[in-house]
């Protein structure tokens, strides 16, 4: 068995010797991770949700293939999601743009967050201070539950 | 004020701030989650509104040369993605025909049709089938032209006035209604 396993060893590095091939592989795939990188931060305007990287519909692959193309008439990152951002607006990007009434989208859930928290605290103090003292004072019923209920009849 | 409501207005007055101030928060909230519920999630509201059109040049479906944005300076333009893969452009075909053969002769308005996407034959195909338009069409084979134009969803009419400035945006098929609507705020344009 071990020897089977050596012997695969043996055919695998005389088949594929490292070196060279590696060489081009990680020169190739430099731009691949700044497509990615660029892909990941657009969104894929004919999906719910999914980024242009992760989709394989044809406006997506579209989008990676001007993106690679930019890139390599050397256009930052930042002028490549300005390209996009120009012609799809707001929601080509992952990350809508802090400004504006997109605040409520950064903080919102922060603010809602904390306003739970602050009613929370309060209700449960109130609670904490009004509830044994409201049992031990309540005052005994000194009347007649029958007499109130008749008052109320004319 | 009738007996019971000085009691009721004064038990209102009794409600400390941050009750109602919670209360107030939740309605703003609710209010919120409703408009978003009647909202098409799919639609993508075009940055280019009141922007310049972006420049293009495409070569034509049928004939020589090429076709230019700058081709049509002086004058309003209509421009229809289609292809023959998208059903609802037929629905729209019978009507884009009607609006071609209203405008033709007219030195005020043009229509451009982009066949985005397409083959010539599959185009030509589509074309044989619902019916020539009587306006060119630019081929956009690999929708380059549709990236710039924030296409997304055929088919997509864009109305230009004669300034090269976009109007109007029309996602989806066109009605008579609808098109009568932005060929109105077309005319409003100098």
């Amino acid at each position: 068995m071990r020897a089977c396993l050596l012997a695969l060893i043996a055919l695998g590095l005389l088949l594929f010797p490292g070196g060279s091939a590696e060489a081009t592989l990680q020169q190739e795939s430099s731009l691949d991770t700044q497509v990615r990188e660029v892909a990941m931060q657009l969104r894929c305007p004919v999906c719910q949700g999914e980024t242009v990287f992760d989709s394989r519909a044809g406006l997506a692959m579209e989008m990676k293939e001007v993106i690679r193309e930019q890139l390599a008439e050397g256009r930052t990152s930042e002028q490549i999601l300005s390209f996009f951002h120009a012609r799809y607006g707001d929601y080509v990007l992952m990350e809508p743009p802090r400004r504006g009434v997109n605040w409520l989208i950064w903080f919102g859930p922060l603010i809602l967050l904390l306003g739970g928290a602050l009613l929370l605290t309060r209700y449960l103090q109130r609670q904490t201070r009004a509830g044994p003292q409201s049992a031990a004072e309540r005052p005994e019923p000194t009347e007649d539950p029958l007499d109130q209920l008749e008052r109320l009849e004319p | 004020v009738a007996p019971g409501g000085g009691a009721m207005i004064a038990a209102l007055r009794d409600i400390a701030w941050w009750k109602w101030a919670a209360g107030a928060a939740v309605c703003a909230l609710l209010a919120l989650f409703a408009a978003g519920l009647g909202r098409d999630p799919t639609y993508i509201p075009s940055p280019l509104i009141e922007k310049p059109a972006p420049p293009f040049e495409m070569a034509p479906l049928d004939g020589p040369g090429m076709v230019r944005l700058a081709d049509y300076r002086g004058r309003a333009l209509i421009v229809n993605f289609w292809a023959s893969w998208c059903t609802a452009c037929a629905s729209e075909h019978a009507l884009l025909i009607e609006l071609g053969e209203r405008l033709a002769g007219n030195d005020r308005v043009d229509v451009l049709g982009v066949n985005y996407k397409d083959t010539a034959e599959a185009a030509h195909g589509f074309l044989a089938r619902y019916g020539a338009l009587p306006y060119p069409s630019a081929v956009d084979p690999q929708g380059r032209t549709g990236i710039d134009y924030g296409v997304y969803g055929l088919p997509e009419t864009f109305f230009i006035d004669a300034n090269g400035r976009v109007v109007a945006k029309q996602v989806g098929p066109l009605t008579r209604e609808l098109l009568e609507e932005y060929l109105a705020l077309l005319e409003t344009r100098p």
